[in-house]
This record gives C-alpha cells, structure tokens and sequence, in this order.
C-alpha cells in the first residue's frame, strides 16, 4: 500500500466517522426541537384555556350586573361586544407566529378593558356591590385573571427556551438538514402589561 | 492602589452575582431539606410555640389526607403580585403528591403599609374543585384578615385551615361554608350558637354512654356519669385519633412530591 492512498483512506475514514456523528447530532437536535416545540404548544392550550374559562364566565357576570344596573347600556354592550371579537382570533398551536400572538393579544386586552369598565360600575350601585352573586363571580373573574397571567407567563418561559434552542448557530444548521420549510420558526410571546391587565381589580 | 483594585473587582463579582440572581426562582427562599418544615416564617410572626404548634398541625394534616398545606410568611413578594407569587413558589418548591396536585400554599406578606400587607390562599390543581376562588375568598376575608388586622396570625391561620382541611376533606362542601359565613356575617352571635350546640351535643353523649355504661356494668347513672367526666370518656371515646394524636409520629412529613399549581384560590389585602 502506498504512503498516499493510506493518507487518502484515514482522510475519507475521518470525513465518514464526522459524517456520521454529525448525523447522529442532527437527528438528537430535531428530537429535542420537537419536544421543545411540543411544550410550547401544551403551555399555548393552557393560555387558550384560561382565556376560554374568562370567556365563560362574561354571560352570567352581564346578567348579573344588567339585573342592578340596567342603564348602564354602553358598558354592558361593550363587554358583549369585546366577547364576540374576542371569539373570533384563535390562534392553533402550529401556528403561533409572532404576529398572530399579537393580534390575540390586542383582541383580549380590549376584552380586558371592557370588563374593567364593567367592574367599575359596582362603584355606583351599593346593592350590586353587596350581591352575593356578584361577589362570587368577582372572585372567580379574579381568579380567572390570576390563572390567565400564569398560563400567559408560563407559555413565555417555553417560547423563550424553544427560540434559543433553535437559533444556535450549529442546530439551525442541523435543523435545516432534517427539518421541513417552516417546522420550526420562531414563536411569539405575550408582552407584559402589568398595568392593563390589572386594572379591574378593585381593592376595598 | 492594589487594594482599590481588589476591593473594586469585589463590588464587581457583587453586582454582577446580585445580577445573576434576580431570576424569578433563586428570590424565593430557599427550602432547606434537612429542617423538615411546613412553616416558613422569615417574618417572625409567629412564637416558636406557635410554629412548633402549626407545624405539627401541617405534618398531621399531610399524614392523614395526604393533602400539603404549607404556611410561608415573607417580607417581599419578588415584583410578582401575591397570586403570582404563592402559585409559582408552590410550583417550584413541588408541594402536593404528583398526580394529585393536593398542595395549598397559605402566604403571608404581614410587612408593608396599608393595603400592602398580602395574603393568598393557592389551591393546587386537584383541589381546586373543592376550593373555588369564590370560597378561598370567603376564607381570607372571614376567617384571615379579621385576626390578621388584629395582629393575630396564628389564630387567623388555624382558623383557615379549619375551614381548608374540611374542604379539602369534603367533610362538608363549599355551599355550606358559604351559608355559614353568610349566616354568621348576619347574626352576630352564631359562634356562639355552634358552641352551645356542641356543648348539648357532647352532654347528650356522655348521657347515653353513661348510661349504657351504668347497665352493664350495673352501677348508678349518676356514677358513671361522674366518672366519664372525671376520666374523660367512658367506652372507647379516649382514643380519639385524628388531630390530637400528636405523638404518633413526630417525626418529618416526608417531603413535597411536586404537585402543580395553576394559579387558583384568591387573596386580599389589609
């Protein structure tokens, strides 16, 4: 054998023996995009669920509130209005683009700020205020707000880890190998609004 | 000139390691593994008699429903609002089985001016149905903030929990503590009633233990009646289990099991 072909055949054997750890590598990468891509998507159906809980509770909270303040027409209109947009953005979990988080999200604070001139009827109808039905649906209006800032904060920890995970240098490279055009692009996430999204929580 | 150096470098590693620990999970306290506690109280609120009391209290709860209630008193809540708090710090420190969620995390925030002063009742998942916001709402109002005002913490949390644990043992269900406190809240004078009530009652029982007692072991009525009262609880009543029998274990609670929280259960301020 000569010198050449042996530096020849070490050569190819190096490139095969990369090659194929490379390969390994690549195919670990898309494993864990997926599993990384299926925890967002999980943390979305939460965010979608608490919002849905909210939207459930909107009719009896209206009645509720039409039964002591009847008058108050432009804020109940607006609350049911607010409702009715706000059923017609949903985003599906493959498809949480920034721009389509942003959309769902303007669609949901305008629903937010309805509620919180709803709220604030309360102020001038003391027997709304001591209704016990109201108080209730208070709480639970509450406690639907505290579960949607949970699932909001939780599902942005998991874009935040899914978009440094497929934005490193060496498993966008990987990715591009195996995956498919758009399996994994970036993913949007909720911009905090402390204030507006708090701003019915009337303390007394 | 060398020592400016050094203790310069020194303020760096500080702000810089001050940086690093801003995240969200390292300015939760600590649990510390070995001490075993299911009260944490960094504010003092409570007299060390009062702890070990609650304490105890936590570990017999956690023993005999398995269900995880941990009491937390802090100075700071983190920049998170109390809900945020009390839910996220249940979720990370994993209190309640797996798989059944059934952890509570009762928070206290007792520093602060008026209306900065926090509590929060977080239900984990599975219990969440046993204890509605509405209900926790309820809790923290009647039972909490009332003592709390007063500066009578311990009381307020015993008298939580008393409330908590029925619920959580659907020994009766949230309706009836809502009539109740509604009542009371109306009536003025109902704990009153609930005392006298319990009072009858536990007289009627001796009365018929007594008695049986008297028949078969042929003495008087009023004899036996005399030495229920004198050796508590004549036929089987002294072993009362349950909540009293503090020395079965005294030990540990056997760790959290990582139970999930959502962000249920409710809140005030006083």
């Amino acid at each position: 054998m000569k010198k050449s072909s042996i530096i020849i055949l070490s050569v190819v054997g190096l490139v095969v023996i990369i090659g194929i750890s490379m390969f390994f590598k690549a195919t670990g990468t898309y494993d864990k995009a997926v599993g990384y891509q299926e925890t967002t998507s999980q943390a979305w159906g939460n965010v979608e669920a608490t919002y849905q809980r909210r939207m459930d509770l909107i009719p009896n909270l209206v009645s509720t509130v039409k039964g002591f303040a009847a008058q108050e027409k432009e804020v109940l209109i607006g609350v049911t209005e607010a409702r009715a947009s706000v059923g017609k953005v949903t985003i599906d979990a493959s498809n949480l683009k920034p721009e389509n988080i942003k959309a769902f999200e303007q669609a949901q604070s305008g629903l937010t700020q309805a509620l919180s001139k709803l709220m604030l009827v309360q102020e001038r109808y003391p027997e709304l205020r001591s209704n016990q039905n109201f108080l209730q649906l208070q709480a639970q209006l509450e406690g639907t707000e505290n579960r949607i800032n949970v699932a909001r904060q939780r599902y942005n920890d998991t874009v935040k880890e899914y978009n440094t995970f497929i934005r490193g240098f060496w498993r966008k490279m990987y990715l591009g190998w195996l995956a498919e055009e758009d399996e994994f692009t970036k993913k949007g996430s909720f911009e905090s609004e402390k204030g507006a999204e708090k701003a019915y929580k009337v303390q007394f | 000139m060398m020592n400016f150096k050094i203790i310069g470098f020194l303020l760096y590693l500080c702000l810089f390691s001050g940086l690093i620990s801003e995240a969200k999970n390292d300015c939760f306290p600590q649990r510390n593994e070995s001490n075993d506690s299911l009260v944490y109280d960094k504010s003092d609120i409570f007299s060390p008699t009062e702890e070990s009391a609650l304490n105890e209290r936590l570990i017999q709860i956690s023993k005999n429903t398995s269900n995880q209630v941990v009491v937390v008193v802090v100075n700071d809540l983190c920049d998170m609002d109390n809900a945020m708090y009390a839910t996220e710090l249940g979720d990370t420190w994993g209190v309640g089985r797996k798989g059944k969620d059934n952890g509570i995390i009762i928070l206290i925030k007792p520093t602060g001016g008026k209306g900065e002063r926090r509590t929060f009742i977080a239900p984990g998942y599975g219990l969440e149905g046993v204890i509605p916001d509405a209900t926790a709402k309820l809790v923290v109002e009647n039972e909490m903030i009332p003592n709390f005002k007063n500066g009578q913490f311990y009381k307020g949390v015993d008298a939580a929990l008393d409330v908590l644990v029925s619920l959580a043992k659907k020994e009766y269900n949230y309706q009836a503590y809502e009539n109740n406190v509604r009542k009371r809240n109306k009536g003025g004078g109902s704990a009153l009633y609930l005392l006298i009530l319990v009072g009858v009652f536990y007289l009627l029982a001796r009365i018929f233990s007594s008695r049986s007692y008297a028949q078969t072991n042929g003495t008087g009525f009023w004899s036996a009646f005399m030495m229920g009262s004198l050796f508590g609880g004549i036929g089987g009543s002294s072993n009362r289990g349950g909540w009293d029998d503090f020395n079965s274990g005294g030990g540990g609670f056997g760790g959290f099991g990582g139970g999930g929280f959502g962000g249920g259960g409710a809140g005030g301020s006083w």
